[in-house]
C-alpha cells in the first residue's frame, strides 16, 4: 500500500490528491454499505493489475492493507469515512466493526489510519470522531449521548471554577441552584451599584479623565495601595493634561498666584468641582474654610481618607504644579 | 452529525482534538473578561455615558437616573462582548422592545412542586430559570445554555468590579464602602 502511494506521489502529487478528493466526494454522495462492498471487491482486483489509476487510489484510502483485504470477506473490515450519516445501516456496520475487532490486528487500523491521515486530512476534520472505549456500547445513539454528556460535564466544571464556593457541591441540580443564586446576586449588585453611581457627587464630570488610569491600579490591587501610589508618582505628568485642559476650557478660571497651594489643599479635601453651575460657590466655600483651618483640615483629611483615595490626592498634587505656570500666562 | 467509530482500544485523543477544533471560536471569550484591559475599556465607556446622563437630565429623579445608568451599563457590557455571545446580542437588540419584567417567580416554587417530579423535570425547570436570568437564552439546549451562562457570569463579575472601583473613586470624599464582587450572598 505504502509503496503504491510513494510511487504515485512523485508523479503527480497535487493533481492526484484533488482527483482523490473529488472522487471521494462523489463516492460519499452515492454510497451505501453494499455498494461499497462491491467497489472494494472490484478494485481489489484492479489493485493488483493496474497499480496506477485513480480508482485504485480511492480504494486504497478505503481499504486497510493487502493482507487484510485477502483475509476479510465482504469488506467488513472497512473504515467508515466521513460522509456517512448514522442511519440504521451504519449502526449495523458499527457493530460489525466492533465484532471484527478481535479478529484483526490493531496494526491494520493504524496503517489505514495513517494513510487516511496523510492523504485526506481536510475531510476528516469536518466531523466529530468518537472512539468507543473498551467495554462501552458502540451504539450511535449512546455514543452521541456520551459526547453530549461529556460536553455538559466539561462546562459544569468550568462553571464550578467561576462561581465561588462550589467545590463541594456535586450534581447538576445543586450546581444549577448555586449558579442561579450567583447570577441573581450579581445582578442585584449591579443594580445597587448603579443606584449608587446615580447619587454620587456632581463633580464627576471633571475628575473622570484623571481617575481612569488610576482605576486600573485600584482595580487590580485593592489591597496594595502602596503599589498604586508609587506608579502614579512615577508618571504623573502626561495624565494631567486632560483635567487641566478641561479646567481651562470649561470655566476659564483666573488663577491666582496661590493656585498651587489652593489646588493641593482642594485635592486633599475633596475633588475639584469645575462644573459650570457649581464653580463659584464651591470655590468660595473651599477657600474660606481653608484659609481658616487649612492645616488642620489637611491633617484630618489625611487620616480620614481611606488608603484607596490617597493616590488620588498625591496624583493631583503632583500634577498641578507644572501646569500652573501655563495657566497664569 | 456523522460519528466515526474505530476500535475501542485506543484513547480518546480524536475526541479531544475535534472538540478543541470545534470550540476554538467560543472558548477564548470567557477568559478575556478577567483582563485589566477589558475593565479599562469598560470603565472609560461607562464614564462617558455617566457624564452624558448627568448632562442630559440634571433634574431627573434618582430612580429614573439609576435605571438609565443600569441599562447603559448593561449595554456597554454587551458591546464589550463584541457580539459573539447570544446574551450580548439580545441585550443590544431588544432594549427598545423589552418591557421590564419582574424576577422569575418560579424560583419560589422549587421545593414544593418539584420534589414529586422526576429528576429530569427538575433539571429542566432549573435550566429554564437560568435561561430566563441570562438575557436571550430562554430556549437553548443545555450545553449552550451553560456556555452562555459562564460567559455571562464572567462579564457580570467584570462589570461589578469596574462599577465598584468607579464608585469607590468617585465617592472618595463621601462614603468609603465598596461592595466586593466576589462576595457571594445567597
Amino acid at each position: 500500500m505504502q509503496e503504491i502511494l510513494q510511487c504515485l506521489s512523485p508523479s503527480s502529487s497535487a493533481s492526484n490528491l484533488s482527483v482523490l478528493e473529488r472522487q471521494r466526494a462523489r463516492l460519499q454522495r452515492q454510497q451505501s454499505f453494499e455498494s461499497m462492498n462491491e467497489i472494494n471487491n472490484l478494485s481489489f482486483d484492479n489493485l493488483i493489475s493496474l497499480p496506477i489509476s485513480p480508482q485504485n487510489l480511492q480504494t486504497d484510502q478505503y481499504l486497510c492493507s493487502d493482507s487484510s483485504l485477502k483475509n476479510k470477506k465482504g469488506g467488513s473490515l472497512r473504515k467508515r469515512k466521513a460522509g456517512k450519516t448514522p442511519t440504521v445501516n451504519s449502526g449495523e456496520e458499527e457493530e460489525k466493526e466492533k465484532k471484527m475487532k478481535p479478529d484483526d490486528s490493531p496494526e491494520k487500523f493504524k496503517e489505514s489510519g495513517a494513510e487516511a491521515e496523510t492523504a485526506a486530512p481536510p475531510l476528516k476534520r469536518d466531523f466529530i470522531h468518537v472512539r468507543a472505549r473498551r467495554g462501552q456500547a458502540t451504539d450511535s445513539h449512546s455514543l452521541a449521548e456520551r459526547v453530549r454528556r461529556e460536553k455538559i460535564s466539561e462546562r459544569m466544571k468550568y462553571l464550578q471554577g467561576l462561581v465561588p464556593g462550589c467545590n463541594k457541591i456535586t450534581g447538576k441540580a445543586g450546581m444549577l441552584d448555586e449558579i442561579i443564586n450567583y447570577v441573581q446576586s450579581l445582578q442585584r449588585q449591579v443594580e445597587f451599584l448603579s443606584m449608587k453611581l446615580a447619587t454620587v457627587n456632581p463633580w464627576i464630570d471633571f475628575n473622570i479623565d484623571s481617575f481612569l488610569p488610576k482605576e486600573v491600579n485600584l482595580a487590580c490591587n485593592p489591597n496594595i495601595p502602596t503599589v498604586s501610589v508609587s506608579t502614579e508618582l512615577v508618571e504623573p505628568n502626561y495624565i494631567q493634561i486632560n483635567p487641566m485642559h478641561q479646567m481651562a476650557t470649561s470655566c476659564g478660571l483666573n488663577i491666582d498666584v496661590n493656585f498651587s497651594d489652593l489646588a493641593i489643599r482642594q485635592s486633599l479635601n475633596s475633588p475639584l468641582t469645575v462644573h459650570d453651575t457649581f464653580l463659584d460657590p464651591s470655590f468660595n466655600v473651599h477657600s474660606s474654610s481653608w484659609d481658616a483651618n487649612s492645616e488642620n483640615i489637611c491633617d484630618l483629611e489625611f487620616h480620614q481618607l481611606p488608603l484607596q483615595s490617597l493616590p488620588v490626592c498625591i496624583f493631583h498634587a503632583a500634577g498641578y504644579s507644572p501646569y500652573n505656570l501655563k495657566m497664569e500666562m | 452529525m456523522p460519528i466515526f467509530i474505530s476500535d475501542g482500544s485506543s484513547s480518546s485523543k480524536d475526541v479531544e482534538r475535534n472538540r478543541k477544533m470545534n470550540k476554538t471560536a467560543l472558548r477564548p471569550s470567557p477568559k478575556n473578561w478577567h483582563t485589566d484591559r477589558e475593565q479599562n475599556i469598560y470603565s472609560s465607556k461607562l464614564i462617558e455615558t455617566l457624564r452624558r446622563i448627568r448632562r442630559s437630565s440634571p433634574k431627573a429623579e434618582e430612580l429614573r437616573r439609576s435605571r438609565a445608568i443600569r441599562e447603559a451599563a448593561d449595554r456597554i457590557l454587551a458591546v464589550a462582548g463584541r457580539g459573539r455571545t447570544r446574551w450580548s446580542r439580545a441585550i443590544l437588540f431588544s432594549r427598545n422592545l423589552k418591557i421590564k419584567h419582574s424576577r422569575p417567580r418560579k424560583a419560589v416554587y422549587f421545593p414544593t412542586q418539584l420534589k414529586k417530579r422526576g429528576r429530569p423535570q427538575v433539571l429542566k425547570c432549573k435550566a429554564g430559570v437560568l435561561g430566563r436570568l441570562v438575557p436571550g437564552c430562554r430556549k437553548l439546549s443545555f450545553p449552550t445554555l451553560l456556555e452562555e451562562a459562564s460567559d455571562y457570569i464572567a462579564a457580570l463579575q467584570m462589570q461589578v468590579r469596574a462599577m465598584a472601583s468607579l464608585t469607590a473613586i468617585l465617592s472618595a470624599s463621601g462614603g468609603f464602602s465598596s461592595p466586593d464582587p466576589d462576595r457571594y450572598a445567597p
